[in-house]
C-alpha cells in the first residue's frame, strides 16, 4: 500500500469516530501520533500455565507436580485474578505481587489461548516467525516492527529503541533503529569526540558505513536528552534480574525524556526451563513482576502514552518431564499494560485442558492469534488503521475490546 | 600464494604437528593441565571434582560445593580453557585448527557460564571432546559430543529420565547440530508417514514426534555422580550410562523402527547413525562451515561440492579435513571471498598480530570481547555466537567496538597482558605524523588514509604535545612518543577497514 492510501485509510477511521467536542478529538489525535508501544518478550518459551495457572481445575493440579504450579489455598497459593475466563479461578504467581497490584487498579489486562498458529515447539522458528510478523514461513525477511515504522514516518529523534543490546530481528529493517543498553556508557569516555574522525572515514553508502553514521547520530542525540525526574524505585536489585531492570530504567529514562520513542524492545531471557522448573521459575517472575512494575511508575505520568505487550514465543506443556521441569508447549498467555486498557480482567477463549481440546492431545491449544492482540494496540493506540503491511496475510477477526474508548 | 603453495599450505594445516616450544612453555607456565574426576567418598552426595597436575605443584583438588577446603574458584577449568585458546590463537603456526575449534564450539555451543558444574567440565570438553575431533570424523565426534559431561549438563540430558523424558538436548540435537531448521517439517508434528521418504525409512526431515522419540533414545545417558544414596550410579565423573532410567520400548524415529529392550545406549547410537549420514545433516553443517570459512552467503556450487566429499567419506577418520580442504581448493573459495565482518575475539587478535604487540592473555580478554558482544564459551543461546555481518553492525556494538580501541592506552596500562612498544617498530626514517600514520596503516590492513581522515588523525596526535620537532619527540620524550603512536594505532582499528576481514 502507498502512503496515500494509508493516510486515507486512517483519516477514514478517525472520521469513524465520535466527536463530542474539539479537544477530546485532538487528545485521541495526539495521542495516537505521539503512543509508544513497547514490546517485552519473554525468550525461551514461558510456562504460562505456572504463570497465570488455572488452580481450580482439576485436570491442571492433577497434571502438575508440587512445584511446578500454582494453588488456591496453603503452599504456592497464588493472586485470585478476578473476572477471569470461564468459571475457571484463575490465580497469577504468588511471586507477581507487582503485577496483580497494576490488575487490580485496571491497567492490566490478561489473555490466555493466545499465540502463534503455526505449530512449531522450536524456539528460533517460532521466534523468528513472530518477530518478522507472520504465521509460516514466507518471504517476509524483515521485522513488523520494522514495516509499522516506516508505515508511521514518526518525527522524534529516537523512533525506534532496543535496549537489550543487539538489533532484535522485528526491527531488522530500520535502519534508525538505535540499540542503547545503557545510557550512561553510550558515549566515548575519554576527553577526545572522535565523532568527526569517525564520519570522515565511515563516508560511504556502505550497509557498514550507513550504520556507522547512525550510531553517531544517536550518541550526539543521546547526549543532548534532557531527563525529567522520574520514579525508579522498586527496581529489582538481584545479580540475575540486572539485565532486564536495567533494560526497563533506560527505557523510562528515553521515553520520559521525550525523544519521540515509537517502538521499543525488550528481551527477557531465561524463560526455557526443562528442568528444575521448581528453583527457576519463581525468580523468573520475580524479576519480571518488580521489573515491571517498578518501570510503570518510573514513567512518571506518561503512563497513559505507553502501551505494553509481554508474551513468549510459546508456552510449556501441560504434563511435566522427569527432570522436574516442562518442555515445549503452545498456546501461552499475554498481557497487555498501560493507562488506557481496560484491565483488571482477562480476555480471550480458553481453550479447555481436556484430552481432546489438547493440542496434539498434549499442550494448551491457542484461540487467538498473537496478531490480533499486537493488531488491535496498533489500530487502537497507535493510529494504524490498516494491518495489511504490518502483518500480511492476516484477517483481523473480531476485536476484543482490550482498550477503553474515549 | 599460487596455486601449489596454496594446496601445501592447507594441507600443512590441515596436518598439525606438535606446538612450538615458546608457546608449550607459555602453556605450562600460564595455564595448568585439568583432569576432571571423581572423589574417592563412598556415600553420596559424592562430589565431583578436578584434579590438576602442572609441572609445579601436585594435585590440588576443586569440587562443586562451597566447602572448597582450597578456596579455589570452581570455574577455574573454565578460564583455563579461555586462556589456552587465546594463547594458540596468538601464538600457534596451525591457525586453520583454532579457526575451527572456535567453530565446533559455536556448533555444539556450551555455556561455561551458566552453571558451576558445566564450567567445571569445561576444561574436559575443549581438551578430550572439541579437540581431538576438530577435522576428524563426525559421527565420531557427535557421539563425542553426547557424552560429554558439558554437554549433559548444559542441555540437561544428564537429568533426561523415562517418563517422561527430558527433550532438551534431542530438540537441539536435530535443529542445532545435524539436520537443522531447514530440514524441520513442524507442521507433520506426528504424522511420520507424510514426510516424504519416511515408508521407505528415509526421511527426508524430521517433525516433533521425532524429537520425542530420540529423548527417550537417551534416557540414561548421564554423569557418573550419584545424586541419591538409593541409586547405584558408580562415581566416574565422567560419561555412565544409567540403565534404570532408559525408556527401553519400541521407537520409531524418521521413519525407522528401532526394536524395544536393546543394548545398553543402542537407542542413542543408532539416533547418531541416523542423522550423521543424512544428506540433511551434510548439507545444513557444510553450509555453515562455508559461511565460517568464506563468506556470509557462500554460493551453491561451493556448498555443493563440500557436501559431495563429506557425503563420500562418511566413515573417513579424516572426514571432516578432507571436507575442508575441498572448500579451500576450490575455485569458488577464491571468486567468493568476501569480505567478513571481524568477530570482536578476530578484531583483538588481527590487531595484535599486525601491531606485533606481546600479548600474553589472561582471562580479561574473555571481558573484552564480551564488552564487544563476543561471548566466548559463554553464548545465552545454545545457537552460539553468530557468524553473521548483521549481529556485528549495529548501534550498540559498534560503538562498542569503538570504546575499545580508543581507549586503549587505558587497557594496555590496566590489564598488563598486553604489552605494546609501537616505537620499537618505527624505523628511524620515519621522520613525521604522515609517516607514521602510513607505516602504521600498512601494517594494520595493507593500506592508507584518505585525506580528510589524515588530517583528523593528525591533529589527535598534536594535541597536548611539547612544542618540539618529531625527531625530539622520539628522542627526548620517549613515554610520551609511546603512549601517542600507541593511541593512533589504536584509532585505526577504528577504521571501517580494519574492521572487515
Amino acid at each position: 500500500m502507498n502512503r496515500r492510501d494509508f493516510i486515507k485509510g486512517c483519516s477514514a477511521s478517525l472520521a469513524l469516530l465520535a466527536a463530542p467536542s474539539l479537544n477530546v478529538y485532538s487528545q485521541i489525535l495526539s495521542d495516537q501520533r505521539e503512543h509508544c508501544f513497547v514490546f517485552v518478550f519473554l525468550r525461551g518459551g514461558c510456562d504460562g500455565l505456572q504463570l497465570v495457572a488455572p488452580a481450580s481445575d482439576r485436570t491442571f493440579q492433577d497434571a502438575r507436580p508440587h512445584g511446578l504450579k500454582v494453588n488456591t489455598s496453603g503452599n504456592s497459593l497464588g493472586h485470585l485474578l478476578e473476572n477471569g475466563l470461564d468459571d475457571i479461578g484463575f490465580y497469577l504467581h504468588p511471586e507477581a505481587a507487582g503485577l496483580y497490584e497494576l490488575y487490580q487498579e485496571g491497567d492490566l489486562a490478561i489473555l490466555h489461548g493466545c499465540g502463534l498458529p503455526n505449530g512449531t515447539r522450536s524456539h528460533f522458528e517460532a521466534m523468528a516467525l513472530i518477530e518478522r510478523g507472520i504465521a509460516s514461513k514466507e518471504a517476509v525477511t524483515d521485522g513488523w516492527m520494522a514495516r509499522l515504522l516506516k508505515a508511521l514516518e514518526p518525527k522524534g529523534k529516537l523512533p525506534a529503541l532496543a535496549t537489550s543490546g543487539g538489533l532484535p530481528l522485528s526491527l531488522s529493517g530500520y535502519l534508525p533503529t538505535a540499540c542503547i543498553p545503557d545510557i550512561d556508557s553510550y558515549r566515548f569516555p575519554t576527553d577526545h569526540d572522535y565523532s568527526s574522525l569517525l564520519r570522515k572515514w565511515y563516508s560511504s553508502s556502505s550497509h557498514l558505513d550507513q550504520t556507522a553514521q547512525m550510531t553517531l547520530d544517536t550518541m550526539e542525540t543521546v547526549a543532548n536528552l534532557k531527563f525529567p525526574l522520574g520514579n525508579p524505585k522498586g527496581y529489582p536489585k538481584e545479580w540475575y534480574a540486572h539485565d532486564l531492570s536495567n533494560s526497563m530504567q533506560t527505557l523510562a529514562k528515553l521515553i520520559r525524556s521525550d525523544c519521540g520513542v515509537r517502538v521499543a524492545t525488550v528481551n527477557h531471557m531465561g524463560w526455557d526451563t526443562h528442568e528444575d522448573q521448581v528453583s527457576q521459575f519463581p525468580m523468573l517472575v520475580r524479576t519480571l513482576s518488580q521489573s515491571l512494575t517498578a518501570f510503570y511508575q518510573d514513567l512518571a505520568g506518561r503512563e497513559k502514552d505507553v502501551t505494553v505487550v509481554v508474551m513468549s514465543e510459546f508456552g510449556r506443556r501441560l504434563r511435566a518431564n522427569k527432570s522436574n521441569g516442562t518442555d515445549h508447549g503452545h498456546g501461552n498467555m499475554m498481557m497487555v499494560l498501560g493507562k488506557g486498557v481496560k484491565g483488571g480482567r482477562m480476555y480471550g477463549k480458553w481453550p479447555g485442558l481436556d484430552q481432546r481440546n489438547l493440542d496434539k492431545g498434549v499442550d494448551l491449544a491457542i484461540s487467538t492469534d498473537y496478531r490480533t492482540v499486537l493488531g488491535e494496540v496498533l489500530q487502537e493506540r497507535m493510529g494504524v488503521s490498516s494491518l495489511a503491511t504490518v502483518f500480511p496475510g492476516f484477517e483481523m477477526p473480531t476485536k476484543l475490546n482490550l482498550f477503553k474508548t474515549y | 600464494m599460487n596455486k601449489i603453495g596454496w594446496a601445501r599450505f592447507v594441507d600443512e594445516q590441515l596436518n598439525p604437528k606438535e606446538e612450538p616450544k615458546e608457546l608449550q612453555n607459555l602453556l605450562r607456565e600460564k595455564t595448568y593441565h585439568w583432569k576432571v574426576s571423581y572423589t574417592k567418598e563412598d556415600r553420596p552426595p559424592q562430589r565431583l571434582q578436578a584434579y590438576f597436575e602442572s609441572g609445579r605443584e601436585t594435585y590440588r583438588r576443586i569440587w562443586q560445593s562451597d566447602q572448597n577446603p582450597e578456596k579455589i574458584d570452581i570455574r577455574l577449568p573454565f578460564y583455563e580453557t579461555i586462556i589456552v585458546s587465546w594463547l594458540k590463537a596468538v601464538h600457534s603456526p596451525w591457525q586453520l585448527r583454532e579457526i575451527m575449534v572456535e567453530f565446533w564450539h559455536n556448533h555444539f555451543a556450551v555455556s561455561g557460564a551458566d552453571e558451576d558444574m558445566i564450567a567445571l567440565t569445561f576444561a574436559a570438553y575443549d581438551r578430550d571432546t572439541i579437540r581431538p575431533n576438530v577435522f576428524g570424523n563426525f559421527r565420531e565426534m557427535l557421539e563425542a559430543v553426547a557424552k560429554s559431561p558439558a554437554m549433559l549438563y548444559y542441555l540437561d540430558n544428564a537429568y533426561n529420565r523415562a517418563g517422561p523424558a527430558n527433550e532438551n538436548y534431542a530438540r537441539e540435537l536435530f535443529e542445532l547440530h545435524t539436520l537443522g531448521e531447514e530440514n524441520y517439517y513442524n507442521d507433520q508434528y506426528d504424522k511420520w508417514d507424510d514426510v516424504p521418504g519416511a515408508r521407505e525409512g528415509k526421511a527426508s526431515g524430521y517433525i516433533d514426534e521425532d524429537v520425542y522419540e530420540a529423548a527417550r533414545a537417551f534416557t540414561g545417558w548421564t554423569v557418573g555422580v550419584n545424586p541419591d544414596w538409593r541409586l547405584s550410579i558408580p562415581s566416574t565423573g565422567e560419561f555412565y550410562y544409567y540403565d534404570n532410567w532408559h525408556d527401553h520400548y519400541q521407537k520409531r524415529i524418521m521413519g525407522v523402527q528401532l526394536e524395544g529392550h536393546q543394548a545398553p545406549m543402542a537407542d542413542g547410537l543408532r539416533v547418531l547413525d541416523i542423522l550423521s549420514s543424512h544428506e540433511g545433516t551434510a548439507r545444513f553443517v557444510c553450509r555453515k562451515i562455508c559461511k565460517w570459512l568464506v563468506a556470509d552467503k557462500p554460493s551453491d556450487g561451493l556448498v555443493d561440492k563440500a557436501v559431495r566429499t563429506w557425503l563420500e567419506h562418511l566413515d573417513a577418520p579424516d572426514q571432516i579435513a578432507r571436507t575442508i580442504r575441498t572448500i579451500l581448493l576450490s575455485p569458488e573459495f577464491v571468486e567468493g571471498l568476501g569480505t567478513k565482518i571481524k568477530r570482536p575475539n578476530h578484531l583483538i587478535l588481527s590487531f595484535a598480530r599486525t601491531i606485533e604487540a606481546q600479548f600474553v592473555p589472561n582471562s580479561g580478554a574473555y571481558w573484552w570481547c564480551d564488552a564487544m558482544g563476543y561471548h566466548q564459551f559463554s553464548s545465552p543461546f545454545p545457537t552460539g555466537n553468530p557468524d553473521d555481518a548483521n549481529a556485528w553492525i549495529n548501534s550498540d556494538i559498534m560503538l562498542k567496538r569503538w570504546l575499545i580501541f580508543s581507549n586503549l592506552d587505558e587497557l594496555v596500562k590496566e590489564e598488563g597482558y598486553f604489552k605494546l612498544d609501537v616505537a620499537l617498530q618505527v624505523p628511524d626514517n620515519v621522520q613525521s605524523v604522515d609517516a607514521l600514520i602510513d607505516l602504521l596503516s600498512e601494517k594494520l590492513w595493507n593500506g592508507k588514509v584518505a585525506d580528510a581522515v589524515r588530517t583528523e588523525l593528525s591533529d589527535i596526535f598534536s594535541t597536548n604535545l611539547p612544542k618540539v620537532s618529531f625527531r625530539e619527540l622520539r628522542t627526548q620524550f620517549p613515554e610520551v612518543f609511546e603512549a601517542k603512536s600507541l593511541h593512533l594505532a589504536g584509532m585505526l582499528a577504528m577504521s571501517p577497514q580494519f574492521q572487515e576481514r
